[in-house]
């Protein structure tokens, strides 16, 4: 092949050089750092405690109290747990003693005393005998639950309520009889509407008769009708529970050592 | 720990407030009207204290007799009329004094349907005896307060001696009537109450005539003047509420005590 031979070659004209977007990409990052630079001073609590790395210390230690509050509220409610049922153990041979119709006053007395010493354990026993319709047992109830009501009204309260609620023949009349006198007795502030609705629903003795497991005499319904007024007047006209301590049993927050207020 | 060394004070506390007659018996009333009997106490260790209260028993079911019967006669106008049922009582029931019958032990007594309670029979070694009689109804009606009344008799110290002292105690038949008739104006039943309330208020008042001419037990003889009155009253009560006329067989012919 035959060889060209070389000829320079010119070319006449202007380069223009023009500035590329990424040159303005970087002008741009370059303002907004020194834009950052300028805003450090103005950092609020949370940033510094975020910057610091304080919040995992701050989250670790919430963790570590409510962990603790939890385990205690726990291990007290187990350990409340097996001390009523170390109670009821306890309280087995008392109840089992009590519950002999014949039992002798002097027996009973102690025994009475004794079970009523367990404190809100015992409420539901002497609950119990008051439904047992013996002159035993409804004296065994009203002895033990104004000696338990003395130290928690309020707790022997809602048991009374549930009473004199009841309208399933569960009971006797003589029963209601003796509730309404504890109900009194206790100033039972929170059972006043059981009582109210206990004196409308037995305006007759057929009315009455329908939902007590013994039948009511006239005058059985004549003396229980005057004693429900008497009960609902005394409630009406006793001294009521004060608001903060209305305000700290809504709130539960009543210590446990603490003795309770009628109401 | 606080908290139930509280509850154990208070409970220690109210124990020594009151105390409570032992129970007398399981058997629940039913609706008729109780007689409770409580046991004899003797002077004497070796006497059988049952077959005492056997016969007692016995003695006051005979004084009854005349009112059961009476009652058996009402069921044909009454056709629900109670019965008068005796009972005698655990030998642990042994009311010592009338301050035993405490508001409490009355008010339950007459809840459970319970009218009289003979109690308190005492018998030394040479056979004299005290006898009380609770009239519950009669209490619960205000008609004293409380209608509960002990008399001394010579009752003699073996068993068939008190059953014969006591198979006509007109002090018994005359309380049982009375309280009854009580038990009755409480339960509405004007009619029958009236009527019983004056036979019993006519035996009172001849028990009153005796031991007023005896002039032995002048206590006895007001505290049993003022029942006496107080049953008239009733029985007025009981016949206006039944609605009855003022006439003359309406009048109860008592005896005249000064």
């Amino acid at each position: 092949m035959a060889e060209v031979p070389r000829r320079p070659l010119e070319i006449k004209g202007t380069l223009e050089i023009q500035p590329t977007d990424i040159a303005d990409r970087l002008k741009k990052i370059e303002e907004k750092l020194e834009a950052a630079k300028g805003r450090a001073g103005d950092k609020d609590f949370w940033d510094k405690l975020q910057a610091s790395g304080a919040t995992g210390i701050v989250s670790s230690i919430i963790l570590a109290l409510v962990g603790f509050m939890l385990t205690g509220a726990i291990s007290n409610s187990v350990q409340q747990r097996q001390m009523e049922l170390a109670s009821v153990e306890k309280m087995q041979s008392l109840i089992s003693a009590l519950s002999d119709p014949m039992i002798p006053e002097k027996d009973e007395d102690v025994d009475t005393t004794t079970l009523a010493a367990f404190g809100k354990p015992a409420v539901p026993a002497f609950t119990t005998f008051l439904g047992k319709d013996t002159p035993t047992s409804l004296r065994i109830a009203d002895k033990g639950l104004h000696m338990v009501g003395s130290a928690h009204p309020s707790w022997v309260c809602v048991h009374l309520t549930s009473i004199v609620r009841n309208r399933s023949g569960l009971y006797s009349w003589r029963t209601f009889s003796h509730t309404l006198d504890l109900v009194g007795d206790i100033n039972c502030q929170s059972s006043q509407a059981a009582v109210q609705d206990f004196k409308d629903s037995t305006a007759t003795i057929d009315k009455l008769n329908a939902f007590v497991n013994t039948r009511a005499t006239q005058k059985d319904f004549d003396d229980l009708r005057a004693q429900t007024e008497s009960i609902l007047e005394r409630l009406n006209h006793a001294p009521k529970v004060s608001w903060w301590r209305g305000l700290k049993r809504f709130f539960h927050i009543i210590s446990d050592d603490e003795v309770e207020e009628a109401g | 720990m606080i908290k139930y060394a509280f509850t154990g004070l208070l409970a220690l506390f109210a124990t020594s407030v009151a105390t409570a007659l032992n129970p007398c018996t399981t058997q629940t009333d039913s609706g008729n009207y109780m007689i409770y009997v409580d046991p004899v106490t003797l002077s004497s260790a070796a006497a059988n204290q049952g077959v005492f209260l056997d016969r007692l028993r016995f003695a006051v079911e005979t004084n009854v007799q005349e009112l059961r019967q009476k009652l058996v006669e009402d069921r044909s106008r009454v056709p629900a009329m109670p019965q008068v049922v005796v009972i005698t009582c655990a030998s642990q029931r042994k009311p010592q004094q009338r301050t035993d019958f405490t508001k409490t032990e009355l008010k339950t007594l007459d809840q459970f349907g319970v009218v009289l309670e003979l109690w308190g029979l005492v018998l030394d070694t040479s056979g004299n005896g005290q006898v009380g009689y609770a009239l519950v109804s009669a209490t619960s009606q205000k008609l004293a307060n409380p209608a509960i009344y002990t008399v001394n008799r010579v009752l003699g110290s073996n068993p068939e001696s008190v059953q014969k002292a006591f198979s006509k105690d007109p002090v018994l038949v005359a309380y049982a009537t009375i309280a009854v008739g009580t038990r009755m104006f409480q339960n509405s039943d004007f009619s029958s109450a009236s009527s019983y309330l004056c036979t019993g208020a006519v035996k009172l008042s001849k028990v009153v005539a005796g031991v007023q001419k005896a002039n032995t037990d002048l206590i006895f003889v007001t505290e049993q003047k003022t029942l006496l009155s107080a049953t008239l009253d009733l029985r007025n009560k009981a016949l206006q509420a039944a609605g009855t006329p003022p006439s003359p067989q309406s009048t109860c012919p008592v005896e005249k005590t000064q």
